[in-house]
């Protein structure tokens, strides 16, 4: 299904598969495979196209969109915005199919999502998600629009205002190994208001004024006599020296420049190393360059562990591992399920059960290292765990890297044993699957009567 | 104790008229010069420090009332590690308004490195870098046309000047508004880093401290030295400030005397040098200062000797004669009678020279004295302790100073290797060798200048 946005009330003869809504109607975008927006009008293009990237439904805001332009309109404005941009006069059956092939994958890639129909609301899953569908690489578009000096339109539409959030977001895919990034270029900001427009010029190092006049200076080699060059040139355009009265006519035979020398107009101070100082176009405040904002300009790329964050979620994937093969429970359940136990044995008094807890360090290596094989080793991983309890046992992922359990009727000795032969398994999967020493932590907390269910847990974790 | 006892008959057996012929050019060179006319000049001296010793106190009164800024220039090439040490000592002078003007004369180290990093700190007032060498008067005269002080002191970076010595120099300027220019005194800092440095301790005693006071006292002061001097600015603009070197500090107090400015040494501004240790490098530098007197006393300057010139001045005049005749004339005229005694004493040479040795230790002993009375309390400890050296003093100044000197002044003479030497570069020193000869040339084929 197709949707072709437009203040007009007819569709293009090119594109009459598509539904039609006009600008005022309520429109319901959902499952669309293409939405085609009329950008005759940019500002209203891109409102519609914000409230569509600004939707929490991961069918509607990953929907392709394309917007539709006249020839004869400014279309630097509208370039990179949407994921694409038909002019009217190549409305031709071709480059509609072109298009359609372009983005058939797309459709695809969204349905492999677990639970496409849920909401995202976090704006960070939402980009990773974005890009992951789309398989964009994000490249900074320089523009004085932004004060930044540069942008990211393609992402800009997810976010209700210009300000920081877009590229802290960025940073945080970054920084969680998300996004790749590489440095295009160093942007030096106001220290101020972080606007990349500044204009640097000299100054004098006393008094900071700019009203500088540029001297060079000529050593006249027969005397040594030094001096401005103003102080050589005559009227006709000769220079004599001063002090001797020679005429000097070549450079580097009677004559050199050995320096350049600013004279403030201001104070009348001389000197050689000019103070640079940098004047903000935003908020006029005045800095030097050591004191500016440095900033890396970067584009950014997928990383391998991109894939499985994008469908899984950016927390999860060992939790929806853990769910998937033991058919777990959330963790809430399971808090629950430790204070029934504990209030069970504190009664009774006759009972051992014990809590573990098995916590992978440094997961961030480990998507790294494995990549799209992530998915695979949870699963191996959890199955070792697996095989190793009882089906009385409850399990639960308590965060993205830690798993825990209630081995229920099992005495801490027995438990000590059942651990060790959890942690040795784990220990050469890890072994024969990456080339690095992953840390594993491991506790054991037997559920005793003198200790109530919420110290226990607090103890495990 | 034979050789003396020879020595002593030898002499006894002597007349009066022989021992004069034998040992003249002791007695009427040397002793003369400096033992007879330097003691006049020791009365004078010591006349002339008591007279204004009112007059002084007035002047320092002056000079703190009106404070005048005084720019200190350091031109140097890779004086870097110098830097630091010279702008804290320079704070702790007792006259305050200075500003200090370091100019680096395309060093290749450091230097600007840590010049800027000085200038950030408020060590330095002001830095100019030459990015290709112009040659030491270049970068004095690039100092002098940007520095603002109403005075100027030229320093050398590698010298510390006592507290006190940049007030004693100034004050000149407030007794004497003629004054253009006023000498420290320079001693030596690493005396006691080799025999060579304690023998140059000594000689810098006799021929600065000494020598430069008691000229200074019969006004006939021909050099302020370069490591340590204070002008008036108007007075060095006036000249256009210094000439290309070697010898610019003597070539510019001679430029001041021709216009009629006085010059003075001060003894109690004293700064500290260091010297080179070894006697091979001693040899260099003394070949390079010794041809100044060729340079320009007899060549540059030489129309201060012609008593038709329409600016004829008396004292000049007697100041030039003097360095020629003693340092000149006199040093090839004791060749001959060294060759004299070689020839025609060759019996007793072994005698003859040890009686001149012991006459010149006398000497040396006698002006070492007169340096004493100068130097007051301003000597330290170690310059006294190593007087004993003063024995050596004879052979150094005969068998090191008087040869150096004499190829140095003979290899200026036929081959201006001045011109050649590398502490210029290239490009200033062949304007110099050259201009000369182009002038003429062009005069001869009626060229205008400009053509």
């Amino acid at each position: 299904m197709e949707f072709y946005l437009s203040k007009q009330s007819v569709t293009p003869k090119e594109l009459n598969t598509a539904k039609l809504y006009s600008f005022e109607d309520e429109c319901d975008v959902t499952n669309a495979d293409i939405i085609y927006i009329d950008a005759s009008n940019l500002a209203l293009a891109n409102k519609y196209l914000r409230s569509i990237r600004q939707q929490s439904s991961p069918a509607v805001y990953l929907t392709p969109i394309i917007f539709i332009c006249s020839p004869l309109q400014n279309l630097a404005p509208a370039m990179n915005l949407a994921d694409g941009l038909l002019l009217t006069d190549k409305l031709d059956p071709y480059n509609i199919q072109q298009i359609r092939n372009q983005f058939m994958a797309c459709k695809t890639r969204i349905k492999e999502l677990v639970k496409p129909e849920a909401e995202d609301i976090q704006i960070a899953f939402k980009i990773l998600r974005y890009l992951y569908i789309h398989q964009q690489n994000i490249e900074p578009v320089r523009t004085i629009t932004s004060q930044y000096g540069y942008r990211y339109p393609i992402l800009e539409p997810f976010f209700d205002s210009q300000d920081h959030s877009l590229l802290n977001t960025l940073e945080f895919l970054e920084s969680h190994n998300l996004l790749l990034s590489k440095a295009i270029e160093n942007s030096y900001q106001c220290n101020s208001c972080e606007s990349a427009f500044l204009n640097f010029q000299e100054t004098c190092s006393h008094c900071q004024s700019s009203n500088l006049k540029m001297n060079e200076l000529i050593h006249h080699f027969y005397c040594a006599y030094v001096d401005n060059k103003d102080a050589f040139l005559q009227e006709n355009g000769e220079m004599v020296c001063p002090k001797c009265e020679k005429t000097l006519k070549h450079i580097g035979a009677d004559y050199d420049k050995p320096s350049i020398v600013y004279h403030c107009n201001d104070c009348h101070h001389d000197f050689q190393d000019a103070q640079i100082t940098t004047t903000c176009y935003n908020c006029h405040s005045k800095s030097v360059p050591d004191d500016l904002v440095h900033r890396k300009v970067k584009s950014f790329e997928l990383s391998a562990l991109s894939k499985q964050a994008a469908v899984y979620g950016l927390e999860n994937m060992l939790q929806a591992v853990v769910k998937e093969v033991f058919n777990a429970i959330d963790f809430n359940t399971f808090d629950r399920f430790v204070h029934i136990e504990s209030a069970r044995i504190h009664r009774y008094q006759v009972s051992n059960s014990c809590l573990f807890k098995i916590e992978i360090s440094d997961l961030e290596s480990l998507y790294l290292e494995l990549g799209e094989k992530a998915k695979g080793f949870f699963i191996e991983l959890t199955q070792l765990i697996k095989i190793r309890l009882r089906s009385s046992d409850l399990v639960s992922a308590s965060n993205e890297s830690t798993i825990v359990g209630l081995l229920i009727e099992t005495p801490e000795q027995n438990s000590k044993i059942v651990m060790g032969r959890m942690l040795n398994d784990v220990e050469q999967l890890l072994k024969s699957s990456v080339n690095f020493h992953v840390p594993i932590s491991s506790k054991l907390q037997p559920i005793t009567k003198s200790i109530d269910a919420n110290e226990l847990m607090e103890l495990l974790l | 104790m034979e050789l003396l006892n020879d020595a002593l008959n030898y002499v006894s057996r002597l007349s009066l008229f022989e021992i004069i012929v034998t040992f003249w050019y002791f007695f009427f060179v040397d002793s003369l010069r400096y033992i007879v006319i330097n003691g006049f000049g020791l009365i004078k001296y010591f006349i002339e420090q008591y007279s204004q010793k009112g007059q002084k106190v007035l002047a320092r009164q002056k000079l703190f009332m009106e404070r005048p800024l005084v720019s200190v220039l350091v031109p140097g090439k890779n004086e870097g590690k110098n830097l630091y040490k010279l702008a804290r000592s320079l704070k702790k002078q007792t006259y305050k308004n200075l500003e200090l003007i370091v100019v680096d004369d395309g060093s290749d180290d450091e230097t600007p490195t840590i010049a800027r990093h000085l200038l950030k700190r408020g060590l330095i007032n002001n830095f100019f870098r030459n990015e290709q060498r112009g040659g030491k008067a270049s970068a004095a005269n690039l100092a002098l046309r940007f520095c603002k002080g109403k005075y100027v002191v030229h320093l050398d970076a590698d010298t510390l000047a006592r507290n006190d010595a940049l007030e004693k120099m100034l004050i000149h300027f407030y007794l004497d508004e003629n004054i253009a220019a006023v000498g420290g005194d320079v001693r030596v800092n690493n005396l006691q880093a080799s025999v060579c440095a304690s023998l140059q301790s000594l000689e810098y005693i006799k021929t600065i401290t000494t020598a430069r006071s008691i000229a200074s006292a019969f006004g006939m002061l021909r050099i302020i030295s370069g490591a340590f001097g204070a002008f008036r600015t108007d007075a060095l603009n006036r000249v256009k400030g210094w000439d290309v070197g070697p010898g610019l500090d003597g070539d510019i107090t001679i430029r001041f005397r021709k216009i009629g400015y006085k010059v003075v040494h001060e003894p109690n501004a004293i700064c500290y040098t260091n010297v080179p240790v070894k006697f091979t490098k001693l040899a260099k530098q003394r070949f390079r200062w010794d041809r100044s007197l060729v340079r320009f006393r007899l060549r540059r300057h030489r129309d201060l000797l012609n008593i038709f010139n329409r600016n004829f001045s008396f004292l000049n005049f007697i100041t030039i004669l003097e360095n020629v005749v003693f340092n000149f004339a006199m040093n090839l005229k004791w060749w001959m009678y060294f060759f004299y005694i070689v020839v025609f004493h060759t019996d007793s040479l072994h005698i003859i020279l040890l009686v001149n040795y012991v006459l010149y230790l006398i000497s040396n002993v006698l002006q070492y004295i007169y340096a004493l009375f100068i130097l007051g309390n301003t000597i330290k400890k170690e310059e006294l302790q190593i007087s004993l050296l003063l024995l050596l003093m004879p052979l150094y100044s005969t068998f090191l100073m008087r040869p150096v000197r004499t190829y140095a002044h003979m290899m200026e003479l036929i081959h201006k290797v001045s011109y050649f030497d590398a502490w210029n570069p290239w490009k200033v020193s062949q304007k110099q060798l050259y201009a000369k000869k182009n002038t003429q040339k062009n005069m001869m084929f009626g060229q205008k200048r400009e053509s």
